[in-house]
């Protein structure tokens, strides 16, 4: 309960009088917060691009990225499932910024198991 | 006569306001994220719903930007998971909590609440600073945001984290537990700001200044 100086709960005028002042403030508290607010946005938004986004938020991936390498092991490998449990093909999200570096490591592969397994050449490479 | 009362805390105003912006770049991005992959349908009979028609998508500029919907859900789920676990431990270290928390009254007065509202139960409702249904709603909606950062870690590393998302059901799961989640957000939204503009300006502004007027008369019959 809001007291007066004095030491006594406002009421009556007095309290109407207080909230009005506290309302006032509150509001114009907001507003700042809201102008704040969609400044800061229209900065994030329009920041310099780093790899096609905004570079503040590039950064982040960044630090989140290396945060998930300091918290997990890198040699922790995917969950494997048995080949009974697929139930549908498996669906392909698109190869767009991807498609040389996954035709590099597919001939790197393929080299790989044709050093290792000479005979599995062909059925690799089919 | 009135009297000036203290209601929500300076930290639980703040706190509130900065989740609106924040939520709402969360779930916008998330839709740009989800725009890639659009599996979920609602099948009600003979009435199905896509969620969501390309239309949608089109009218608030959604599609074709999976990586940079990823770009700012991944930045703002930190500003979203540090808020909100600032309002809990706030909650916990200055009591608010035991405004709260739902206890054992709560189902009755929740009930009452949902009388009262339709209109099918005349006698006014006990005064407290929230009441059942805004005790079951206010937690409910805290375990929702739990709920959606623990589904949310589960599909953003689903090889690190591989036990979560088995826990919730494996990857699939998970991520319909984080889309339900959102679509709960919504409808959360919906009903808090229909009860806030029947509870009327007081009580909005008590989430603005921190206080309302309760008049005396009310108070010495409560």
């Amino acid at each position: 309960m809001r007291e007066s100086k004095t030491g006594p709960p406002l009421s009556g005028s007095a309290a109407e009088q207080e909230m009005r002042r506290l309302t006032r403030r509150s509001f114009i508290t907001g507003a700042g917060a809201t102008l704040t607010g969609l400044g800061a946005w229209q900065w994030l938004a329009s920041a310099n691009p780093e790899g096609d986004l905004p570079w503040p938020l590039r950064r982040v991936l960044r630090f989140n990225q290396e945060l998930g390498e300091r918290l997990f092991s890198s040699s922790r490998l995917a969950p494997t499932f048995p080949a009974e449990s697929v139930q549908n093909p498996a669906r392909i999200n698109g190869l767009v910024g991807l498609a040389n570096e996954i035709l590099k490591l597919a001939a790197a592969y393929r080299a790989h198991r044709a050093r290792r397994q000479p005979n599995a050449w062909s059925a690799i490479s089919a | 006569m009135n009297r000036l009362e203290s209601k929500h805390p300076q930290a639980i105003r703040w706190m509130h306001w900065i989740n609106v912006p924040v939520l709402g770049i969360m779930i916008w991005s998330g839709l740009m994220i989800y725009w890639a992959n659009d599996v979920y349908d609602v099948n009600l009979g003979v009435v199905s719903f896509h969620f969501f028609p390309d239309w949608f998508y089109r009218a608030l500029h959604l599609d074709f930007r999976l990586a940079e919907g990823m770009g700012w859900h991944f930045t703002f789920m930190w500003f979203f998971a540090l808020n909100g676990i600032g309002y809990v431990l706030f909650t916990f270290i200055s009591g608010e909590w035991r405004h709260l928390l739902p206890n054992r009254h709560t189902p009755r007065e929740a009930w009452q609440v949902v009388l009262h509202d339709l209109k099918l139960r005349k006698a006014p409702l006990p005064r407290a600073k929230f009441n059942g249904a805004q005790r079951l709603a206010y937690t409910g909606v805290i375990l929702m945001g739990a709920g959606s950062l623990l589904t949310g870690l589960a599909i953003y590393k689903p090889t690190q984290l591989a036990w979560l998302a088995s826990l919730l059901g494996g990857y699939p799961w998970a991520r319909g537990e984080h889309f339900a989640l959102t679509i709960g957000y919504v409808l959360f939204f919906v009903i808090h700001i229909v009860q806030v503009i029947r509870a009327g300006w007081n009580n909005f502004r008590a989430m603005a200044c921190g206080y309302e007027l309760v008049s005396v008369e009310e108070k010495s019959h409560a």
